[in-house]
């Protein structure tokens, strides 16, 4: 395997970002310059593998049509099916966070440091199999116990 | 904020593009911030990935979790998860090595291998090292680059080209009336005097290259001064003398043997140790035995090395089993496994179960 060149400009941007002072909202703490974030589960989060065809007004708020976002699309105009799955809330001392999933369940977490980060790596097979660090996560909501009710 | 999904998140963008999370530990983040470039490399396509930074060498491998770990991306009021990953790829620090797979041995100047040329930059590409790994690393494997195409010198003609470079040297140093410190001289010594020195009194004409990487192994360069490694000098002499003297050699005729074989006026310490991997010393007598000749299996290993000799010192067996001691025990603590290790006076005795 010949060796390939990994491009880090945007990795480079989002390490020496100060994304706090540039967006105040409580998101922006575990977020990226460039809006990335990640969010951990134990266990699995079961969402249906395609859009189902016959749905009531209700349920089929819950669906949506977003772009993959322009970090990883390389220009391309990617559009895919999303549902709702909850409500993400971090609290003011930006340590706590709760997950509601629709309106039966919660999660209580943490927001935690990644320690080492954690870079997204792009691997392309076309253009000469181009590599890419777009960004780098230094925080991350963990989820670690048991839904608990909604009362 | 509102959390979406999209439908079956997975690594894979499109189907030519996937998504991959990497551990960046301080060395990678580093070179990231200094705006260093960073390479995916392999010895081979069955051979496994490794990252480089210019200095460091990273071995990729592969964590699973069974947690849902999911990317998502923050715009305000909602987020959309866009990937779910699995498993993380971990990056360890490891030994660098040379790819010189194809790469013919050059004994002779006037006798090239025929061979298809690699050149060094190919050399470099195809192995798992970075490119300061590289620099350090080719000289002491002895790979040059001669019009394009790269060789692996024969220590025979490693050591002729340094016994010239040692022989200018010490020739132009009594001309310039230094005879008495000629040692002293030569742990600091203005390169591109050496340089020049070679070129006055070289009678064999050796090329820029070759003796530029004789002089990166055999010198250590502090700014444009050298000093000249007397140890590894001795190694390459002793090693070459002991593959050529027959195997009950007295250890008495084989030192005056190796300083007969020097450049005149050229008198480093001789220690045998110098030599240590490359002999077997047995009632007063040496002789020439490789390190790499022995099986890598350790239980073999120490099998085959109490079939050479059946009483070895520890200092002795030392050098013989560093290469399979790979979690760095104390080497009497590591032998204990496979031998008898017991104290006679000052000495330690390794002897076979």
């Amino acid at each position: 395997m010949p060796s390939r060149s990994i491009n880090t400009e945007k990795a480079f941007e989002s390490i020496n970002s100060d994304t706090s002072s540039a967006d105040p909202s409580v998101a922006s703490v575990v977020s990226t310059k460039w809006g990335s974030m990640i969010l951990e589960i134990q266990g699995e989060l079961n969402l249906p593998d395609s859009k189902p065809k016959t749905l009531s007004q209700k349920e089929q708020d819950l669906f949506t049509t977003v772009a993959i976002p322009q970090l990883v699309a390389n220009g391309q105009e990617i559009t895919k099916d999303a549902v709702k799955f909850g409500k993400l809330e971090i609290e003011q001392d930006m340590k706590k966070a709760t997950l509601y999933i629709s309106t039966s369940q919660r999660l209580v977490g943490n927001v935690e440091s990644v320690d080492p980060p954690l870079g997204v790596l792009k691997l392309d097979s076309n253009n000469n199999g181009q590599c890419e660090i777009v960004d780098v996560i230094s925080k991350k909501v963990v989820f670690k116990v048991r839904p608990l009710p909604i009362m | 904020m509102d959390l979406y999904s999209v439908i079956g998140p997975t690594p894979q963008i499109t189907p030519s593009s996937s998504l991959r999370l990497v551990e960046l530990g301080p060395e990678v983040l580093q070179a990231i911030e200094n705006k260093s470039e960073l390479y995916l490399k392999s010895a081979g396509s069955d051979d496994y990935p490794v990252l480089v930074t210019p200095s460091k060498t990273f071995k990729i491998r592969q964590k699973s979790h069974s947690n849902c770990v999911l990317l998502i991306q923050n715009q305000g009021e909602t987020g959309f998860a866009y990937s779910q990953f699995n498993n993380e790829l971990l990056l360890s620090s490891i030994e660098p090595s040379v790819n010189i797979k194809g790469v013919s041995v050059l004994k002779h100047l006037s006798q090239k291998p025929e061979q298809k040329p690699i050149s060094l930059e190919t050399i470099y590409e195809n192995s798992p090292i970075s490119k300061n790994e590289f620099e350090q690393l080719r000289p002491e494997l002895n790979l040059v680059d001669l019009e394009g195409s790269c060789y692996i010198m024969h220590d025979e003609l490693v050591c002729d080209c340094l016994s010239t470079i040692l022989r200018s040297t010490i020739e132009e140093l009594v001309d310039s009336g230094d005879e008495m410190h000629i040692m002293t001289r030569l742990q600091s010594i203005d390169a591109d005097w050496v340089i020049q020195a070679v070129q006055k009194h070289q009678e064999e004409q050796f090329p820029r290259e070759i003796r530029d990487t004789v002089l990166a192994k055999y010198t250590t360069r502090t700014g444009s001064s050298l000093s000249f490694r007397n140890e590894k000098i001795v190694r390459l002499y002793g090693v070459l003398l002991l593959k050529n003297s027959p195997a009950d050699t007295k250890l008495d005729d084989f030192t005056l043997n190796l300083r007969l074989n020097m450049p005149s006026n050229y008198h480093p310490d001789i220690k045998l140790e110098y030599l240590n991997g490359n002999y077997i010393e047995e009632n007063g007598c040496i002789r020439y035995f490789a390190e790499t000749d022995l099986s890598p299996i350790p239980a073999e290993r120490i099998s085959e090395l109490f079939k050479l000799k059946k009483e070895w010192k520890l200092g002795e067996i030392e050098p013989f089993v560093q290469r399979i001691n790979t979690k760095n025990l104390k080497t009497e603590k590591f032998l204990i496994k496979f031998a008898k290790v017991r104290r006679s006076g000052k000495n330690i005795i390794v002897t076979g179960r």
